[in-house]
């Protein structure tokens, strides 16, 4: 037992090297991101017909008057003191904004995420034990429509049928889980569903595979010989594979649909992060800009180390 | 002999591990001369691929020197070391993987001449003509590797050696990886390049038979280092080393049949781990003749017989017959 | 090609995608209307003879927009991975080939890209570049090139270790040669599957750009502006959402279907 322990811990530790670097020039490409606009950043920075006196004042605020990895290290400064700077359209201090929209982006994510593996896991694992069979075909043709399908068009199609015509939940808004979770969970499903779209088919696809593979292996086929039923080989030597491949496969889910979220907000009005960022981009507000991208960046990095953590608890052979 | 073409001087080939260096060439010396042959026989572990690979520069000696033509690798001019690079060629176990398979044959062959810059023209003449000297005709030539056999691939990959106009040719088993009817033929191929190019071979096998059969000199290899070295049927007949004692005993093909014993010397143990050699004669955990000296002492390389070199310190000397009762003094 | 014959899916998509391409480049000629001809008097009309898909906000035709769409889709699409190849290509034949540190610092700048959610990073780019489709696509093409990246990247250090790279270094063939004749022809089956799987990937990334507004800038068509002015007009005239979300869907699986067929063609030959 302590042996096993001290690889595991050895393994995290390796991980959270790991990511340090990667969390670094992460947040190197963030803050350079600004300086990709063309032109002066400071100018870019005040927006519309800045007097003199205001450039000098922006310059002196970020520092744009030092060389760049001075530049670099007031921001990151800064970001460690939990300071992104102002949103140059609201005003309000990004770290602020952020906070308060997260939530909702997280809600409609981990919805998403449960639907995606509350479907997604039993037809894949049906499809796999039925091989070929008339499911085995529907789950691969869902599961090849899901991956193509623009999840913010099957979104405005849930809104339209569902929303509008039908009126079972509201089109539009968010509501705070903390105030109202009925009313939050309402407002978040059909969003989530249509997240779940590709979700749902990834897990689907991938599970399927890996299932299809273990069921084929010689060892699987001898178990078989012997008159073992698919389900109950299933049950006993997949269930590890199962684990495996679903966290892997959230592991990548996640950064996508936080991704995604940045349309899905738009069409369901939802003040989430995603909203922030697409409103950012269109305004042009590099500190806002900057400061959601750096958070998303943040969260999928530690996500996945929780993910990478969890892996060595499912199989502690696992070395890599 | 007169100038050796290919010569090592203690070559050391250390590759680091995890436990500490793994020594697969430890202390390797010999000098080939223009035109010869030289054998080199060993089991796998032995590092006889290492030094093949170490022969053509694929691998970097980390002790001793190589020298080609008497001018030491290490400090090759860039005119040298281009001629070094067109002189010592190698044909690889595996035909197959030698070759690149998304390349038709012709080009592959063709690929030595187009690195050195040599025109359309002329080198599709020259590789044309170094695979029909291989017996690759016009319409093998334009296929792929996966459509050829084994054999046929092997010969392109001679052919393709053969472009650069090589003097030395080391084969790394090059004969291992085919069926038993098609070595025949290969064999006598590098027989007939050999008389007709003067090419001189460094011949690399665990196939007792036939080094024996194609080499003029016999080196015995054992964990990074040679046990014995002489002329092949000298070797053959009067081994003195315990370890080509115990190989000739089982594969006695090369051995003539009246001189053949009837016991088997059989090696107890395994292949001790080159990172970390026995100390003393390296061969002495399996040797049924060790005795306490050999643990202490390193064998001194000394001669056994006017061309013969072994390393051991209680080598079968002068005799010349191998009885039934070989293994005691 | 025997393989198209053997892969129903991949025949139909081929077709599909041909014929796509074929309708994009004949815009002007096979279009019933120019795209941006607002008849103001006929707004939100469903399918008529006139108009076969019926008509958007500003009474302009739908097919007509649909087809010259197509033609900024496509561009958007094939200019993303245009770009996703330039730069993940060498990138990931640097880190493969070039020594250990490089291949570390690559790798870590990658997991760093990678960690940015796709289009939050696209969307981003954009709001420092600027909007437009070309802007836009050049943020996604370098949103995707890391994913490529990796993948020449496994590729690489495989071809590096094979023996006729060995064969090639002996007879002093140099580094750069190598690498362009040996291992990145190699390397590249499994990229142009990849390719065929990013083209889909684009796609949506552009309809997703433009429905924020970031990508196509209006009059100009494209299927994910269309999609934005029908989201506006959904609860009046929701049969406007479906020719633009139709056709994205269907290009997009095409593309995918192509990919996933060229895989299981190169995975029995691998396998050999």
């Amino acid at each position: 037992m302590p042996d096993k322990l001290s690889t595991r811990v050895r393994l995290l530790r390796d991980r959270l090297l790991q990511a340090v670097p990667v969390l670094v020039v992460a947040t190197f490409i963030v803050f350079a991101l600004l300086h990709l606009t063309p032109g002066d950043p400071a100018i870019a920075l005040a927006g519309e017909a800045p007097t003199p006196a205001h450039l000098a004042e922006i310059r002196q605020f970020y520092g744009l008057d030092q060389p760049f990895i001075g530049q670099y290290g007031l921001w990151l400064w800064n970001a460690a003191h939990a300071d992104l700077g102002r949103s140059m359209f609201s005003g309000e201090p990004v770290v602020t904004t952020i906070v308060h929209d997260l939530p909702y982006t997280l809600l409609v994510v981990a919805y998403a995420l449960l639907l995606s593996i509350a479907i997604g896991v039993p037809l894949g694992v049906a499809a796999a034990a039925r091989e070929g069979s008339a499911l085995d075909v529907a789950v691969t043709s869902l599961s090849s429509a899901g991956v193509a399908v623009p999840y913010f068009w099957f979104a405005m199609i849930l809104v339209s049928i569902f929303a509008l015509q039908l009126g079972w939940f509201p089109a539009t808004g968010a509501v705070p889980f903390s105030q109202d979770p009925v009313g939050a969970l309402r407002s978040a499903t059909l969003p989530s569903i249509a997240l779940s779209s590709f979700g749902m088919a990834e897990i689907m696809r991938q599970l399927r595979a890996a299932l299809v593979e273990v069921l084929s292996s010689p060892y699987v086929r001898t178990l078989r010989a012997k008159g073992l039923s698919s389900r109950s080989i299933l049950w006993k030597h997949g269930l590890r594979n199962v684990g495996i491949t679903v966290l892997t496969v959230i592991g990548l889910l996640f950064n996508r649909m936080l991704g995604a979220t940045v349309v899905v907000e738009a069409v369901f009005a939802i003040p989430g992060i995603g909203s922030d960022i697409a409103q950012a981009a269109v305004n042009k507000d590099y500190p806002m800009i900057q400061g959601a991208v750096f958070a998303l960046a943040l969260i999928v990095i530690a996500a996945n180390l929780l993910i990478d953590i969890l892996y060595t608890v499912l199989d502690p052979r696992v070395t890599r | 002999m007169s100038e050796p073409i290919l010569e090592a001087r203690d070559l050391h080939i250390h590759f680091p591990t995890g436990e500490g260096p793994l020594r697969a060439v430890d202390g390797v010396s010999f000098a080939i001369a223009p035109g010869e042959t030289l054998g080199v026989i060993g089991e796998s572990g032995s590092g006889k691929s290492t030094l093949a690979r170490a022969l053509v520069g694929l691998t970097r000696p980390t002790g001793g020197t190589i020298l080609f033509r008497g001018a030491s690798l290490a400090e090759l001019s860039r005119e040298a070391a281009r001629r070094w690079h067109r002189e010592v060629q190698i044909i690889f176990q595996d035909p197959h993987s030698a070759l690149d398979p998304r390349m038709r044959v012709f080009d592959s062959v063709q690929e030595p001449l187009r690195a050195i810059g040599v025109p359309r023209g002329a080198r599709s003449e020259q590789a044309t003509a170094a695979l029909e000297r291989v017996g690759i005709d016009r319409a093998m030539a334009a296929r792929f590797p996966h459509e050829l056999s084994g054999g046929q691939k092997q010969r392109v990959n001679i052919a393709r050696a053969l472009t650069l106009r090589p003097s030395v040719l080391i084969c790394d088993e090059a004969v291992a990886a085919l069926d038993v009817s098609v070595q025949a033929g290969i064999l006598n191929l590098f027989a007939e390049l050999q008389e007709q190019f003067g090419l001189t071979y460094v011949f690399i096998t665990h196939d007792l038979a036939v080094a024996a059969h194609v080499s003029d000199r016999l080196a015995v290899m054992y964990l990074g280092r040679f046990m014995e070295i002489g002329p092949a049927a000298t070797l053959v007949r009067c081994p003195t080393h315990p370890y080509t004692r115990a190989l000739l005993s089982a594969d006695p093909a090369p051995v003539p049949r009246r001189l053949r014993r009837t016991e088997r010397i059989v090696l107890e143990g395994d292949i001790p781990s080159p990172v970390a050699p026995p100390s003393g004669c390296r061969f002495r955990t399996r040797c049924p003749r060790a005795e306490a000296v050999c643990a202490e002492q390193v064998p001194v390389w000394r001669a056994v017989g006017p061309v013969q070199f072994a390393a051991c310190h209680f080598p079968h000397v002068g005799q010349a017959t191998v009885p039934a009762d070989a293994g005691q003094a | 090609m025997t393989w198209l014959r053997s892969d129903r899916r991949a025949m139909v998509s081929l077709a599909f995608l041909v014929i796509l391409i074929g309708v994009a480049l004949l815009a002007p000629v096979v279009s019933p209307y120019a795209p941006n001809e607002q008849d103001l008097s006929a707004t939100l009309e469903p399918a008529s003879a006139a108009h076969l898909l019926g008509t958007d906000d500003l009474g302009r035709d739908t097919l007509s927009r649909l087809i010259w769409g197509a033609r900024s889709s496509l561009y958007a699409s094939i200019l993303a991975v245009l770009i996703a190849v330039l730069i993940g290509v060498p990138v990931g034949l640097a880190a493969g080939l070039g020594g250990k540190w490089a291949d570390i610092g690559i790798s870590r700048t990658i997991d760093a890209l990678l960690s940015f959610p796709a289009i939050t990073l696209a969307v981003g780019v954009t709001g420092v570049l600027g909007v437009g489709l070309t802007n836009g696509m050049i943020a996604v093409g370098i949103t995707f090139s890391p994913q490529l990246a990796r993948l020449v990247r496994s590729r690489t250090l495989v071809g590096r270790g094979e023996l006729y790279v060995d064969a090639a270094r002996v007879y002093n063939a140099s580094p750069l040669r190598i690498a362009l004749r040996h291992v990145l022809p190699n390397a590249m089956p499994p990229v142009i599957v990849q390719i065929s799987l990013l083209l889909a990937g684009a796609l949506l990334a552009e309809a997703a750009l433009s429905f924020l507004g970031l990508g196509v800038q209006p009059p100009t068509a494209s299927w994910g502006a269309m999609l934005a002015r029908a989201y506006n007009y959904m609860d009046v005239a929701p049969a406007q959402m479906y020719p633009p979300g139709v056709a994205v869907l269907l290009t997009a699986m095409a593309f995918n279907a192509l990919g996933e067929s060229m895989r299981s063609l190169l995975d029995p030959m691998a396998r050999r």
